[in-house]
């Protein structure tokens, strides 16, 4: 039960904490990558505890059989009692299929959006073999269409079949027309550094795990607030990649392509992520400083230890201390 | 779609550059301009693009002449619509350089930015705003 409980409570901290700490903390914009990571482990650290949570309810049963044991009677009482659950077996039950319906859930859902991503992608390349110009020595495919706009197609696949077409690298990065002719020169550059930034980065893989973890755990906010934090943070961690004196540069090219274009469909939070970025460009970067960097890997390594922690110290403390002991030792 | 060769990409690009419907015979003349490559090759090729629907053929005389399923352009604003209507901030298969702004978030950057002195209101007003 005590298992149980501190995990269930660690669960609510974290949450609380990454709402209070990290959702609106300006240092997440300073260092966007490190942010992501916080995010991550803040993410698979309250997934992890709950599917140990459930886990912990199957604990005593688990032990239970080891019973038969002569030598682990003594130790399996104490097991009994640490993990002691209110309804017994039903709730040890309830808490198995839970835990493992979770990580089915969640490997479900995450192989469902990458399969989905794949074939988009892979019609999406077919198509710009045919309609694109491909560009090798500039690092782009040239599509003939009058709205600005540029994105890429993640995907090491893709860049090996441009590659077998005759291409090479950079052939993730797709340039409108209108794109061309609405940029100078240099802000081309930056948005180009922008893509390549989010290729070599693989963003795309966090924004998938975020998006199915936030669909794995419907309705706990707290995943589908990262899921947006670390699109946004992914944002403007490409942006860095831009030279520093190519920030301003940047900050018009997506005023340029944010206004440029017919909006389709509903307006989402791109928007608003785009005037942050803006915002952001509009100053000189500000690296994070050597202690700050050393608190976000010390909150990493935390939220990575602490739910095993939880989980097994009860086991481990009932173990040592009364089997161990003799059983003398009651505590 | 499925994932095209090279060549029939290349095939693809030569029927839409073409000003009519064209004859295997034709397009190998075309390619043969080009690279060295088989007759049978070529037909092949055009049957391939046949079967997925990205070419129609009809007959003209004993022989099949073949002409694009749809034109260049309507491919591209086809695959423009897949990119725009990719649910934006919702999809994870591509990632767009920056979603659209509303009206009143450019406005409050405009402002933001006169309040810096960012060199960035020299940007064309024709740009800004609503639907182009």
């Amino acid at each position: 039960m005590s298992a149980l409980l501190g995990l269930l409570c660690f669960a609510v901290l974290t949450s609380l904490a990454a709402r209070r700490w990290l959702a609106n903390a300006p240092w997440t914009y300073q260092a966007p990558g490190i942010a992501i990571c916080v995010w991550q482990a803040v993410t698979f650290s309250v997934a992890g505890t709950l599917v140990l949570a459930g886990a912990a309810l199957v604990l005593p049963q688990m032990h239970l059989s080891v019973d038969l044991a002569e030598m682990f009677r003594a130790c399996v009482a104490e097991l009994r009692h640490q993990y002691q659950t209110p309804a017994g077996a039903g709730l040890a039950v309830a808490g198995g299929v839970a835990a493992v319906a979770l990580a089915v859930r969640f490997t479900f859902i995450l192989s469902v959006l990458q399969s989905r991503a794949w074939s988009t992608r892979r019609s999406m390349r077919a198509t710009l073999q045919l309609v694109g110009t491909h560009h090798p020595e500039l690092g782009y495919v040239e599509v003939d269409h009058v709205v600005p706009l540029v994105y890429c197609v993640p995907g090491r696949f893709g860049a090996r079949l441009s590659h077998r077409a005759g291409g090479t690298r950079g052939h993730g990065v797709v340039v409108t027309r209108g794109a061309l002719e609405a940029l100078t020169p240099s802000q081309l550059d930056g948005v180009l550094a922008h893509e390549r930034a989010h290729l070599r980065a693989r963003h795309d893989l966090a924004i998938t795990a975020a998006r199915a973890l936030e669909q794995t755990f419907l309705g706990l906010g707290i995943f589908a607030l990262a899921a947006e934090r670390i699109t946004e943070l992914a944002e403007m961690q490409a942006d860095d990649a831009a030279r520093q004196g190519q920030r301003r540069d940047l900050a018009a090219a997506l005023l340029l392509l944010g206004t440029a274009g017919a909006p389709v469909g509903a307006m989402g939070a791109g928007g608003a992520t785009a005037v942050a970025r803006i915002r952001r460009l509009a100053e000189p970067a500000v690296p994070l400083p050597g202690p700050g960097m050393a608190a976000a890997a010390g909150a990493v390594l935390t939220l990575v230890i602490a739910p095993l922690l939880l989980a097994l110290v009860p086991t481990v403390l009932a173990l040592f201390l009364d089997c161990c002991g003799n059983g003398t030792v009651a505590l | 779609m499925r994932q095209l060769g090279s060549l029939e990409a290349e095939v693809m690009r030569r029927l839409w550059d073409a000003r009519g419907p064209m004859a295997v015979r034709d397009v190998l003349d075309d390619l043969q301009r080009d690279r060295d490559i088989a007759y049978t090759t070529v037909m092949t090729v055009l049957d391939n693009l046949h079967r997925k629907d990205l070419v129609v053929r009809s007959k003209r005389g004993r022989a099949y002449v073949y002409s694009p399923a749809q034109s260049r352009e309507e491919r591209t604003a086809e695959l423009m619509g897949e990119v725009l209507t990719d649910a934006g901030d919702r999809g994870v298969a591509l990632l767009r350089f920056v979603e659209q702004m509303s009206p009143g978030e450019v406005a409050e950057l405009r402002q933001l930015l006169g309040e810096l002195g960012e060199p960035l209101d020299d940007i064309h007003s024709d740009h800004t705003g609503g639907p182009a």
